[in-house]
């Protein structure tokens, strides 16, 4: 990325944030610098005395000065945290919903392996998709970071791969409060673990390479100190004894432990998910029943053609959360299985 | 903790009323690769607290901040995209990340010689500017290395510095108000009222190379760096420590003071009593080490290359070619010598392109800073400095040498002078094409040229074709300085009928690939000029030639570079050619009997090179010894004494080398 695109992203970013906080914001006509007027307590927000101040991208003594440096990105974020919400509803309603062709798609979708399936009713209706996106921070020696994004159905909790939803053209601002948000959390969080560790790959290989040669390097070190145990001292020549030789290899060897265990609480890592969005997308979509036999046992299990889609959603696995087309299912409680928790 | 998330949470209550303030809920445990745990936290005090239901355009807002947090984080390094030959290894991106990290921007960066301690800089340095983290910069390096220095930064991290000039605009607040990039030697930075003026400005960054020169906070250097205003500030050096620990200590007082207290307590913490060598709560001292300074060692990056052997190669050259030589350096000499009776006035001025398009035609012109900077220098005052340099330096310093340093023989520039002299050294058909500038008003010197151009085969040619026959199962790389001699050799080859390829700065990049896939496919010999594939993997060669030899030893050293490097799996052969009699004899004699330079580690020139401290450019002080000397017995007594200083230089390096490394050793990062 060149240096103008970010000095144009941060001006854009500021702008939009004076304004959408109550403020107005206004930059001379070759762009070094602007006047912004805002509310006291948006003022304070960004760390400036007066209601009227300066913004530039250029450092100086005051002002807002606007880099990646510095302390803006930080009264940014408290802006944000304050000033802005993090939450938004919307409704795409124009999307031609097939109703009559249900059971045909949901025969030709799902494979059910030891089970009968049978579709009973199929209903058109607005499914609210929640939208989930997720500042993610890996710390060990070194810090990754990443935004991931996740998408759920609401109703079922089962992920959907719609993305860019909040770049489409005909979303329509929904008027009342999105549907209990909790319900999506937790399985966003779960799907978006998962997305880390697979972005994170590559970061998770050094810091593991880093750590086996750091680890290398102690065992060697010490190795050597135990081979030195039983040299003389230098100074005096005196030759140790072998309690001494003993006394010494044992203490090269604790000390080696203790090293080694600090390396390892050095190279913990732990992840943190902050949620940054949360859209919820009110779509049009057919709740299609299906009635599974397992045995003697019948479950009815609800499943959704997705208009944005144009496609059955798959559903997701009893145990572990992940999605599929294909199931088998317990013979009591008839859950259903992909195939891995399947075959365990 | 609970009531603060309780609070935040309770946006998540706008319709069901559901409590999940418990975040240890949303711990999960996953493992890396190697199974180091890997535990996942949900942090929700940071979800906005506004109730209102947010437009698209303010999620976009949360959603841009979050981008630039991720910009601001480093983990994508900017620096990298957009470099021209500059091979960036695993650590060096690691100590990058470190420093824009952790280390916030100071940073003593103390990696062994060769592991490419300017290549670390420079990349930080783009990444701050390209961040606009900083804007103004000073770099701060021994006088040998400014050119080196330019150089790179300007091809291969496209960044332009200023040279501060040998001026009296140098001494000037203005100057260093008004530039915002400025380069300049140690040495010339801290004499006369410079130092105030560089002071009186306020930097961003400031680079200090060879950052060892710091250690002693007597001297005006250290009193310099610590006068500078400034924000961020890296210092280089592979020998921290040359001395004794208090040297380690005040330059970390450079980069942070008080980090390690007063140095009463720093004696007390960490030096033992009578040994100022032997450091005490080694443990202690490296932890606080550890938060202002990188070391990466070979060992800790695993880099160790195969061995490489030299050898000179002395071509005897015929009757008729040595009395050329002779008389070659005779004329000049004669010039010189009328020179001291001749208005300087007369002397002949040649701008550097002109003396570049009539004759030297240097295959990359590499030197034009060097030069530029010493013409520069003719219109200012001489600069002050003190013959600290070694008995050498000290004998070149003195008036008599100034003159002839500032202008050269009269009727011939100092830089032709250095042409013709290197030219000879090269081959008789570029030492004719040399001459030819001279030839059209001097009838000696037409003679020479004509004799010159008689000379179809060099003895140094006949050596060449010799060892190309040898090795007819190697990759070789054969290096040239003039793109002349380089055009001479492709001759000799074809009518030797021995396949090449040719790499040279007149190719475009296209051309330059295909010459390289060429030796690597279809033919066993390469033809370079000094730019030799240059940001190009030619690790698959295992032996070089160098059919002439550039006076500056970084240069050489920089050809050595081109394929014993990171990647190379074969053991390296070296041949150095050099005719009889030449400066380039007596100059390889210097580097090879008195520091050894070929069995060197790729780096430790430039840090011997480094320790003469007031030292000039060494292609200087090589032409400057020949202006001397008026005869070849008083040439090779002045190489004895340069010799000398050079071995006084190494030994400096390698004791403070050896200290560092009973000091820091593998066991320290």
């Amino acid at each position: 990325m060149s240096r103008s695109s970010v000095e144009s992203q941060l001006v854009e970013f500021a702008t939009a944030l004076v304004e959408n906080s109550g403020g107005i914001i206004d930059w001379q006509s070759d762009g070094s610098q602007a006047t912004a007027i805002v509310p006291p307590d948006l003022a304070e927000s960004l760390g400036q005395h007066e209601e009227s101040f300066l913004v530039k991208t250029q450092p100086g003594d005051e002002g807002l000065v606007l880099s990646l440096g510095g302390e803006f990105v930080d009264l940014a974020a408290r802006t944000l945290r304050h000033f802005v919400p993090a939450i938004g509803a919307f409704a795409i309603d124009d999307l031609p919903v097939r109703k009559t062709e249900f059971a045909t798609a949901v025969d030709s979708s799902f494979g059910w392996q030891n089970a009968r399936a049978k579709v009973l009713d199929g209903s058109v209706m607005t499914v609210p998709y929640h939208a989930w996106w997720f500042h993610v921070t890996l710390q060990s020696e070194e810090t990754w970071e990443s935004l991931v994004s996740v998408t759920l159905n609401a109703r079922s909790g089962v992920v959907v791969p719609l993305s860019e939803l909040l770049n489409l053209g005909d979303l329509r601002p929904a008027k009342d409060a999105p549907s209990d948000s909790s319900t999506t959390l937790d399985q966003a969080l779960h799907v978006a673990e998962a997305e880390t560790m697979r972005q994170a790959t590559t970061f998770l290989q050094r810091i593991d390479a880093r750590r086996e040669r750091d680890r290398k390097r102690l065992q060697d070190y010490y190795r050597a100190l135990q081979r030195e145990s039983s040299t003389p001292n230098k100074r005096t020549k005196a030759v140790p004894t072998a309690e001494e030789i003993e006394s010494r290899q044992k203490a090269v060897k604790l000390e080696l432990q203790r090293k080694l265990s600090e390396l390892d609480e050095r190279y913990l890592f732990s992840a943190v998910l902050r949620p940054i969005v949360l859209a919820e997308f009110r779509i049009p979509a057919v709740a299609i029943d299906v009635e599974i036999q397992r045995k003697a046992e019948k479950r009815i299990f609800r499943v959704y053609w997705n208009a944005m889609l144009k496609k059955m959603e798959p559903m997701s696995c009893s145990r572990c959360l992940r999605t599929s087309f294909n199931f088998w299912f317990t013979n009591d409680t008839v859950d259903p299985l992909c195939s891995t928790c399947h075959g365990l | 903790m609970r009531t603060k998330i309780a609070a935040t949470n309770s946006l998540f209550d706008v319709n069901s009323g559901k409590d999940i303030t418990d975040d240890s809920a949303h711990v999960r445990t996953s493992f890396s690769p190697s199974g180091i745990p890997i535990r996942f936290r949900t942090d929700l005090s940071e979800f906005s607290t506004t109730k209102n239901l947010a437009t698209r355009e303010q999620l976009q807002l949360h959603l841009t901040h979050t981008r630039l947090q991720l910009l601001r984080g480093f983990d994508e390094l900017l620096c990298l995209e957009g470099l021209t030959g500059v091979e960036h290894l695993p650590h060096q991106i690691e100590t990058v990340r470190k420093v824009m990290r952790r280390f916030r921007g100071r940073v003593l960066l103390a990696d062994e010689v060769g592991l490419g301690k300017t290549i670390e800089a420079c990349l930080l340095l783009r990444e701050y500017l390209l961040r606009r983290l900083i804007k103004r910069v000073l770099i701060l390096v021994p006088n040998p290395l400014v050119s080196q220095w330019h150089e790179e930064l300007s091809s291969k991290f496209h960044l332009d510095f200023k040279i501060a000039p040998r001026t009296a605009t140098s001494s000037r607040d203005e100057f260093w108000a008004t530039h915002d990039r400025v380069l300049v030697s140690t040495s010339f930075a801290r004499t006369g009222r410079r130092p105030e003026a560089i002071a009186s400005a306020q930097w961003d960054l400031v680079i200090v190379d060879e950052a060892h020169h710091c250690r002693n906070r007597a001297t005006k250097l250290w009193k310099l760096v610590n006068s500078l205003q400034r924000r961020h500030m890296f210092l280089l050096t592979a020998t921290p420590v040359q001395n004794n620990l208090v040297e380690l200590y005040s330059l970390l007082t450079l980069l942070e003071p008080g980090h390690l207290k007063t140095e009463a307590d720093f004696k007390k913490q960490f030096v033992t009593r009578g040994n100022p060598r032997d450091p005490r709560n080694r443990h202690r001292l490296r932890d606080l080490l550890g938060e202002v300074m990188i070391r990466n060692t070979r060992g800790l990056v695993q880099i160790n290359l195969p061995p490489r052997y030299a050898q000179t190669v002395i071509a005897t050259p015929g009757e008729e070619e040595s009395q050329l030589l002779i008389d070659i350096q005779q004329y000049l000499r004669d010039q010189l010598a009328t020179a001291a009776h001749t208005n300087t006035d007369d002397a002949e001025q040649e701008s550097p392109e002109e003396l570049d398009a009539s004759s030297t035609e240097s295959a990359d012109a590499p030197e034009a800073v060097g030069w530029d900077q010493r013409l520069t220098s003719r219109a200012g005052p001489p600069e002050s400095t003190s013959p600290a340099g070694g008995p050498a330096l000290a004998l070149l310093a003195g008036p008599t040498l100034q003159e002839p340093q500032d202008n050269g023989p009269a009727g011939i520039s100092r830089m032709r002078l250095h042409a013709i002299l290197t030219s000879i050294g090269s081959h008789p058909a570029t030492a004719a094409a040399t001459l030819q500038p001279l030839a059209e008003r001097d009838e000696r010197a037409r003679q020479l040229c004509e004799r010159a151009g008689r000379i179809s085969h060099s003895a140094k040619d006949e050596k060449l074709l010799h060892l190309l026959k040898e090795s007819h199962e190697h990759k070789v790389l054969v290096f040239v300085a003039s793109i002349r001699t380089l055009h001479r050799l492709q001759s000799l080859l074809m009518e030797a009928a021995i396949a090449f390829s040719t790499f040279s700065g007149e190719q475009s990049s296209t051309d330059k690939d295909a010459a390289v896939e060429q030796l690597k496919s279809s033919v066993n010999v390469m033809l370079c000029t000094e730019s030799g594939g240059e940001g190009r993997n030619l690790q698959f060669a295992d032996t070089l030639i160098n059919f002439d030899l550039p006076w500056n030893p970084m240069k050489i050293e920089q050809r050595i570079g081109r394929i014993h490097r990171f990647g190379q799996t074969q053991d390296v052969f070296i041949f150095n050619l050099c005719t009889a009699g030449t400066l380039e004899s007596r100059i390889l004699k210097l580097l090879n009997d008195k520091i050894r330079m070929f069995e060197l580690v790729v780096g430790e020139v430039g840090s011997i090179l480094g320790n003469l401290d007031d030292g000039q450019e060494f292609e200087s002080l090589v032409l400057q010894l020949w202006q001397k000397a008026p005869d070849d017995q008083q040439l090779d007594a002045d190489f004895e004494t340069l010799g000398d200083t050079l071995v006084a230089a190494q030994e400096k390096y390698l004791d403070a080398k050896n200290l560092d490394e009973a000091l820091f050793g593998e066991d320290y990062e």
